[in-house]
């Protein structure tokens, strides 16, 4: 069986890189992801690909590299960093062309070689203050 | 949803009137501020850390310039084709036509 970091890093990397099917082949049917920009659990292969479609559309140049990795028993601690470009809509806001930095930690829970349970949490204020939608505070 | 809460927030250029040394103002904010901020000038994503150190790509100033202005460039042919076909684009081509030198 492949590696378990390995696993979970090629899910976090390869979808920006253009392999949506990673998905597939990583993600158990009975998925259930925890993000703090979706407003319900994601579920199964499909859900994970909408809500990763939605930040690809909004940045198509985006990647995504794994900066660390911790393991212990049947999880994986991944510590992230998302670059790109906002050339399309994202959470409501028209097109900037604002160049975006943003990381986050993904724990992931794996079961026979996939993953089935992730517990997302990403810097989703800094997305919204670097693309200027958060609005500026009055400096004292 | 429908109407005017699905139309999406046109932020860009936005914190232009409080930009600082090409950064916004809103870095500068302790608890609103981000490690990374886009450059006012030419987009591109700097870290606080580099931010004295950074230069304008001037290819990427020209690009994100033309991106701001993309709705205009789109609209260009059109609003030019509306032109001629008005009194005062009709007018001009006809006044063009009669001073053209004859070869
Ligand atoms: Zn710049």
């Amino acid at each position: 069986m492949a590696d378990a970091k390995q696993i979970v890093r090629r899910l976090i990397e390869e979808p920006w890189t253009g392999n949506m099917h990673v998905i597939d082949e990583l993600i158990g049917p009975g998925y259930i992801g925890f993000d703090p920009s979706a407003p319900e659990p994601i579920r199964g292969p499909a859900g994970a690909k909408t809500q990763i479609q939605q930040y690809i559309d909004g940045f198509p140049d985006g990647r995504i590299t794994v900066d660390d990795q911790i393991a212990e028993g049947d999880k994986v601690a991944s510590r992230w960093t998302a670059r790109g470009t906002q050339t399309g809509e994202v959470a409501g806001i028209a097109p900037t062309g604002k160049g975006v930095t943003v990381s986050g930690i993904t724990i992931s829970r794996l079961d026979n070689g996939m993953v089935v349970e992730e517990w997302t949490t990403w810097d989703t204020l800094g997305m919204l203050v670097q693309l200027g939608a958060v609005p500026a505070p009055t400096q004292a | 949803m429908e109407g005017p809460l699905r139309r999406p927030l046109d932020v860009a250029g936005s914190e232009s009137e409080t930009a600082k040394d090409g950064f916004p103002e809103i870095a500068m904010s302790s608890f609103f501020a981000s490690r990374h901020m886009p450059c006012a000038d030419c987009g591109a994503s700097v870290a606080a850390e580099e931010r004295d150190e950074h230069t304008c790509d001037p290819e990427r100033v020209l690009e994100f310039r033309l991106f701001q202005l993309r709705d205009g460039v789109a609209g260009f042919d059109t609003d030019l084709r509306g032109y001629l076909d008005s009194p005062e684009g009709r007018f001009e081509q006809w006044l063009a036509e009669r001073d053209r030198p004859s070869s």
